[in-house]
């Protein structure tokens, strides 16, 4: 038979040296198109491409002044990343592999967009506080490429400005950025315990990125660093953080590097980070693809030999077949209904996202109102020319910090309503044949979710996915519709709003009111003036944000429809199918009923080897 | 900036909010008035009370016993400070614990390792309201300073503490007449301490009662031995960011670990320190590295736990400093190295921080935050006292109005923190001459010399006084030059006052 349907001879695992699981799955994909079903090979090419995905991304986060920039310089083994006792980080920097050191500035100009390629050397005039003060260059992010093993397999580290300075808007670009990371690396040096904002944030930070290190810097300078460390471990757990902890000493990295002193080496602790960060943050991110990429593979191949399955068992008992073929127009029937409009989980939908985009809006206009009257009081204080700059910079630091809450928001409700419909349309029990005597009942989530490839049957773990967000988020990377502007990142909410044209204007807002008008009578007259500016100016942000709302929950609700809508069609062409080959089954002779049953021994033995070939290949990855 | 002048004439200010209060302590109502009443004419009377703030692990405690100049407060290497408490010259050794209640009692303590350690006894830090501890020494003599638990702490109930006892509310100012804030790198959350210390209702805002240090200096340049340059320039450029520079006076540098260990450098510490300057340099460098190593090196002849020792007296800075001073024969002595350490601290300059910013206002600071407890003393007094809260009220008003020396402060801060400037220096001159003065004599001497006639000083005061008005009312001028300038005139006018009445008697 399988000179007949070309059998996938790849799949043949060769004693633990079998094809990886992205060969097995496009060869799949190919086995799908053979069979007439281009809707579900379509699913296993972006399987495909998420699996190809190239890059894990780690951001570095914490205060500031706690070493995020030295440590990335040590784990790389260069100095890449401006460091200095005293300025600080001020824009997301991105670090890739590539064989010469390149750095790119992404900036804005005008409305426009530039990308200019600048020494490598001349980095610190563009990411720190002092060789770009208040971020007058308008600096997006800086990406750069190094010559490193540690990055040569597709790791990208990301370099973050720190919590709590005094420069505006940094707090909201680093958050902003986080949905897109794969990994979390908290960094907090060995001076002092930790403090109530550092867990505060951590605790933000893992909401948008549950995948955390902890990094404990600096212990070289530290004799009590133990101490530390066992204080943070205790306020970490009184906090209720698992988080694995490292202590590490960028300092003697350097040093070791410096004398080629391997003994130093292991003494800063580096490779134990390193060690960490590829066992629990970049391998985990790797087989999350991987596994998610084999689930929605495995629940291809479950669906369409359970229809294959169903058809046979009709063919070698022709008198059930009046009863099985009730049961699939049943099912067909039930599809219908859920396809439709009137089916429960699109009114779900419709809800839920109106309740979020409610949700959203309400808060938003409160943290506006907030930010209004603290900048009324504010402009009370205010008497010189100076310090409306500080106030522009403040309001416009306020705004983008609230606008990436938004995103934040929106971006934990569509996880939420998603987790939802999928629990709704699980309880529609949709199992093609649940008498069939072959296991061939199949997890409906697994369909669209991200869970371990053998929990198959396993109905216990229920909600699994939906508290583990890491597994999906490397396929979702474009989830932020407003922007994929870079060649493999969208940029960072944060980011984008904050050179968004209508927050930029911020900085225009008091520019009318020269120093020249400082006369004492006329400070009345500022004062209003700058009130009614202050509030037009978050009349302005609203409007727009409040469009972007609309836009997302828009794009929200038809990505999710469109999403079951395509699982649910997929489900009925297979139920069609076996009911279509199932009636003229019936009507076939003994002989060639005989033949078809081969045919289809045939095509289930094909489907059992991609499904052992892409267990074996999971398997040996993880 | 030079005020000794500011000083000298300020008793009458403190000494007028001492008159009112104490007619308050003796007029008030009911019992617990009464002593609140006291409380503001002890303080009045006191020594200036001076907190230490700032986040957890600033280095509160340690900088309290470098001035002290001794090893008292305890300090840990995690958050070691869970009670606000004061530490006062006394006759003898006490300490006193003021409960929640309103009583107080004292406490049992011991000096066992070097700090002292209290034993609250039956008490709970819950039921304590603050700690009294009296010492005898001299250190603390113009100046009472009050060690808080630091802000941010991951434990709310610590930090909650420190902020009901610094902040102003409505309820009346903070226990403090004023304040050292210290922070490692300047965190939004200390700005925002700052403002909340601030209290707007006299003079408005001003940092005269706040400078900043830069705590644990040492460790910013990561322990190196140019660390305290580069910790000196950050000082710096946060002296002048525009978000600090209304907040405090200014703010230095200090590593207050080596300040506290210079001061109190033991001989065998020395001789600790020799012994391992003279290990073979290679050694030594590899033992420099990181604390870890210096502890680890099994080369010197330093036994383990002296290592330890000294790492936690000194720091891994402090060591290296150290090592470098005797191998360049520079020190060797305990009081030789004692005097190196001090000396690179910054200690000098904040203790010359006390003596000029803090010392010659301190009757004013004191006059200024008993008039603001004062004001809300007055608020709680029942409607029957109305009579003697009006009165004392008008007292206050009074008092307020004629003087000018918060507005003097404030107007030497305006100047000093550049936040008003002139283009022409001797009008910059002119200005902190007629500020800083106490007599006529001392704001117009100017070029014509001491002896001055009254006719000429007269004219004199008369021209300051048509120019710096002239200066106020120009339409470009901005607000706080019109502040600076308003001031000047009423300073020149109260002297040209002064001049009438010295002319009529005589």
């Amino acid at each position: 038979m399988t000179d007949v349907h070309p059998a996938p001879q790849t799949a043949a695992p060769a004693a633990g040296q079998g094809p990886a699981a992205d060969v097995v799955i496009s060869e799949l994909g190919k086995w799908l198109t053979r069979e007439g079903r281009a809707d579900l090979a379509r699913r296993t090419a972006a399987a495909v491409a998420r699996l190809r995905r190239p890059n894990t991304v780690v951001c570095v986060v914490g205060e500031f002044k706690q070493g995020k920039s030295s440590l990335i310089n040590a784990l790389l083994g260069q100095e890449l990343c401006p460091v200095d006792d005293d300025l600080a980080t001020s824009a997301i920097t991105l670090v890739r592999f590539g064989d010469e050191a390149t750095a790119i500035v992404r900036r804005k100009d005008g409305d426009k967009d530039v990308s200019e390629s600048v020494p490598v050397g001349s980095i610190k005039d563009w990411v720190s506080e002092i060789g770009n003060p208040g971020n007058l260059k308008r600096v997006e992010r800086v990406e750069m490429a190094c010559n490193s093993t540690l990055l040569k397999q597709g790791l990208v580290v990301v370099d973050t400005p720190g919590m709590g300075g005094l420069g505006a808007g940094h707090a909201a670009a680093t958050l902003g950025f986080l949905p897109f990371a794969d990994g979390l690396v908290f960094v907090s040096d060995a001076s002092a315990e930790l403090s109530a904002p550092e867990i505060a944030f951590l605790k933000q930070a893992r909401e948008l990125c549950p995948t955390v290190l902890f990094a404990l810097t600096k212990i070289d300078l530290y004799p009590s660093w133990e101490k530390i460390l066992e204080l943070d471990r205790r306020h970490l757990a009184e906090a209720k953080i698992d988080v694995p902890i490292v202590a590490v000493s960028s300092a003697l990295r350097f040093e070791a590097l410096r004398r080629k002193d391997r003994d130093l080496n292991v003494r800063s602790r580096v490779p134990d980070v390193i060690a960490r960060l590829n066992d629990d943050v970049v391998q985990p991110a790797k087989t999350g693809a991987a596994n998610r990429a084999a689930v929605d593979a495995s629940g291809i191949i479950d669906q369409v030999r359970s229809g294959f399955q169903t058809e046979r068992s009709l063919l070698t008992d022709p008198a059930a077949a009046g009863a099985a073929l009730k049961t699939l127009e049943d099912a067909k029937a039930r599809l219908d209904h859920l396809r439709g409009p009137g089916a429960k989980w699109t009114q779900v939908v419709g809800d839920r996202v109106a309740d979020l985009s409610s949700d959203v809006n309400f808060r938003f206009r409160g943290a506006a109102r907030t930010i209004s009257k603290q900048m009324d009081e504010r402009i009370e204080q205010l008497s010189k020319g100076n310090e409306w700059d500080d106030l522009s910079r403040h309001i416009q630091s306020v705004v983008a910090e609230q606008v990436t809450y938004v995103f934040v928001d929106l971006e934990q409700g569509r996880h939420d309503i998603r987790a939802q419909v999928v629990d709704l349309i699980r309880d529609e029990q949709l199992e093609l044949a649940p008498e069939a005597s072959y296991n061939s009942s199949y997890d409906v989530s697994e369909l669209w979710q991200g869970k371990s490839l053998d929990t198959g049957s396993d109905r216990t773990s229920k909600r699994a996915f939906s508290t583990s967000v890491t597994t999906i988020r490397g396929a979702q990377g474009g989830i932020y519709m407003f922007g994929m502007l870079g060649s493999f990142l969208p940029t960072a909410a944060g980011v984008l709003l904050a050179s968004n044209p209508v927050l930029l204007s911020v900085g225009l807002l008091f520019g009318s009111m020269g120093l020249i008008d400082d006369r004492k009578r006329k400070v009345q007259a500022r004062r209003q003036a700058a009130r009614t500016q202050v509030r037009q100016f978050l009349d302005d942000v609203q409007f727009e944000v409040g469009n972007q709302i609309a836009n997302l929950i828009k794009e929200i609700q038809r990505d999710l429809r469109d999403e079951f809508g395509e699982r649910l069609a997929e489900l009925q062409r297979t139920y069609t199918d076996t009911a279509t080959r199932a009636q003229a089954d019936v009507q076939k002779s003994h002989a060639e009923r005989q033949t078809r049953a081969g045919e289809i021994d045939a095509k289930v033995t094909d489907l059992g080897k991609y499904e052992a070939a892409l267990r074996a290949a999971i398997a040996r990855q993880a | 900036m030079s005020s000794v002048g500011v000083a000298a004439a300020h008793g009458s200010v403190a000494d007028d909010v001492l008159a009112a209060a104490t007619k308050l302590a003796a007029e008030a109502p009911d019992e617990a008035m009464r002593a609140d009443a006291q409380a503001i004419v002890e303080r009045l009377r006191g020594p200036l009370r001076v907190a230490i703030a700032g986040r957890v692990k600033a280095g509160k405690s340690t900088l309290l016993n470098a001035l002290v100049g001794e090893r008292l407060a305890p300090t840990d290497a995690g958050e070691c400070t869970k009670l606000v408490t004061a530490y006062r010259r006394g006759a003898g050794y006490e300490v006193t614990a003021r409960m929640i209640d309103g009583t107080s009692r004292n406490l049992a303590f011991n000096r066992a390792g070097g700090a002292l350690s209290i034993d609250l006894g039956s008490a709970t830090e819950a039921d304590i309201d603050r700690v009294d501890v009296s010492w005898p020494t001299s250190s603390l003599e113009t100046v009472t300073l009050i060690d808080t638990p630091g802000l941010e702490s991951v434990h709310d109930e610590n930090s909650r503490r420190t902020r009901e006892f610094l902040e102003a509310d409505a309820e009346g100012p903070g226990d403090a007449d004023a304040v050292v804030y210290l922070m490692r790198h300047a965190h939004r959350s200390d700005v925002a301490f700052l403002d909340a210390f601030m209290d707007r209702s006299v003079t408005a805002a001003s940092p005269v009662n706040a400078v900043a240090v830069l705590s644990r200096a040492d460790e910013i340049g990561a322990g190196r031995l140019d660390a305290m340059a580069s910790a000196a320039r950050i000082a710096a450029r946060y002296s002048t960011d525009p978000q600090l520079v209304n907040l405090c006076a200014t703010v230095v540098p200090l590593a207050g670990l080596i300040a506290e260990t210079g001061l109190t450098l033991r001989e065998d510490e020395a001789a600790a320190l020799r012994t391992l300057a003279a290990t073979d340099a290679a050694v030594l460098e590899q033992m420099l590295m990181s604390a870890e190593q210096f502890c680890d090196m099994s080369s010197s002849q330093l036994t383990v736990e002296w290592r330890r020792d000294l790492l936690d007296r000194l720091g891994l800075f402090g060591v290296r400093l150290a090592v470098e001073e005797i191998r360049a024969g520079r020190a060797t002595t305990a009081s030789e190295l004692g005097a190196v350490l001090v000396d690179v601290s910054g200690l000098q300059a904040l203790r010359s921080l006390f003596r000029d910013h803090f010392a010659p206002r301190a009757r004013v600071l004191q006059a200024r935050s008993a008039l603001l407890a004062l004001r809300a003393l007055l608020r709680r007094l029942p409607a029957e006292a109305s009579a003697l809260a009006a009165g004392i009220d008008r007292d206050l008003e009074r008092i307020e109005a004629s003087t000018t020396q918060f507005a003097r402060i404030r107007a030497l801060h305006l100047l000093g923190s550049g936040l008003v400037s002139f283009a022409a220096a001797a009008d910059t001159d002119e200005v902190r001459t007629i500020l800083v003065a106490d007599a006529p004599e001392d704001a117009f001497a100017g070029s014509r010399g001491p002896s001055e006639s009254q006719d000429a000083l007269k004219s004199a005061a008369l021209t300051a006084i048509t120019k710096w008005r002239t200066r106020a009312a120009d339409p470009l001028a901005d607000p706080t030059t019109v502040e600076l300038c308003d001031t000047v005139v009423r300073c020149c006018e109260s002297f040209y006052a002064g001049i009438l009445a010295t002319s009529v008697t005589t």
